[in-house]
């Protein structure tokens, strides 16, 4: 046992050191004094740096968007009258959509009253919408920051 | 020793402390983020709004209102389904001066909702703040509709409500 205790702790004195260590110790060289420091700034900027890229990455990411998305298309179409075309901003959807690599057909879909928006590969968004219409979603080839959304009554074919 | 207090602090302390912090702002921020945009509220004006566009128009009672075979369903553009199965209700009266309506039942959707409505609508003292209940609106019209060839006025009194809140989907 005090072979083991040996391992970690030389003697009673240095008993707390790991938990104690000072990186401003005195009477020190100038040279020996600028080693810690810098490691101790270094670990900070590194601390505060992952947390800042955490709230970033997590407010800017799909989830937030695929909800507030899914939700504005859902009220939208709810309040539309068929036949209609609406051209949505979706400038940040499709931005996030092309980080994670998914094509920009894919991203809403509105089958059986449900509007689905995924901007990532694991997971997705749905909502539903109470009027019986049928919905489609093209990304517009003319504005590349617009989705169109073409509501029309149920069974009136595409053109 | 010859030590002072805050030497002591610029230890491994110090990053114990900034991983507390650092806890803390995780927490924070998970829990701001997967409270949700609630837009139930808006949901069940939207569904007042198409109700009352469907059965008036410029301030008169749509005349198929009055018939027998009256299904709202087909007239608003609703989806039955949805409206029955899903979290929304709809009550509608249309009441002339005497407080008759004039018009059969007319409501969808759970049930239950107009009791729920009950308890976190009406009067300021009386009600219940309830956040995650669900959230109703209720609006009365004055409205014009004909009756033996005269124009009369009637009352219509919509109830809303709606509690839904959408879901994440998980491997599509």
């Amino acid at each position: 046992m005090k072979k083991i205790r040996g391992l970690f702790f030389k003697n009673k004195k240095q008993k707390n050191n790991f938990f104690n260590y000072n990186f401003f110790p005195k009477n020190r060289r100038a040279d020996e004094m600028l080693f810690p420091v810098i490691i101790f700034i270094m670990l900070n900027l590194i601390f505060c740096t992952i947390f800042l890229t955490f709230v970033y990455t997590y407010s800017t990411g799909a989830s937030v968007y695929e909800q507030a998305y899914a939700k504005e298309i859902a009220l939208l179409i709810d309040k539309a009258k068929p036949t209609t075309q609406i051209f949505l901003n979706f400038e940040k959807g499709f931005e996030i959509a092309k980080k994670n690599k998914i094509s920009k057909e894919n991203l809403v879909s509105g089958e059986n009253n449900q509007v689905i928006v995924k901007l990532s590969n694991s997971r997705g968004y749905v909502f539903e919408y109470f009027s019986d219409y049928d919905v489609n979603f093209y990304p517009d080839k003319e504005n590349e920051n617009n989705l169109i959304i073409i509501i029309r009554e149920k069974g009136e074919e595409n053109e | 020793m010859n030590k002072i207090g805050g030497e002591k602090l610029l230890s491994i302390w110090w990053f114990l402390v900034l991983g507390i912090v650092g806890l803390g702002i995780v927490g924070g921020v998970f829990i701001f983020y997967s409270a949700g945009v609630d837009i139930r509220e808006i949901e069940a004006n939207v569904l007042s709004e198409e109700i009352i566009n469907c059965l008036t128009g410029q301030g008169y009672v749509n005349d198929a209102l009055f018939e027998n075979d009256f299904d709202i369903f087909k007239e608003c553009n609703f989806n039955k389904e949805i409206i029955n199965s899903r979290e929304f209700y709809f009550e509608v009266e249309i009441l002339d001066n005497n407080g008759k309506n004039l018009t059969k039942e007319i409501k969808a959707g759970k049930s239950s909702f107009k009791a729920d409505c009950g308890v976190t609508s009406g009067e300021e003292e009386k009600k219940i703040k309830a956040e995650k209940f669900l959230k109703c609106i209720q609006k009365e019209e004055s409205v014009i509709y004909y009756k033996n060839n005269e124009k009369k006025i009637a009352t219509l009194y919509i109830l809303t409500a709606s509690n839904q809140r959408g879901k994440k989907i998980a491997g599509i």
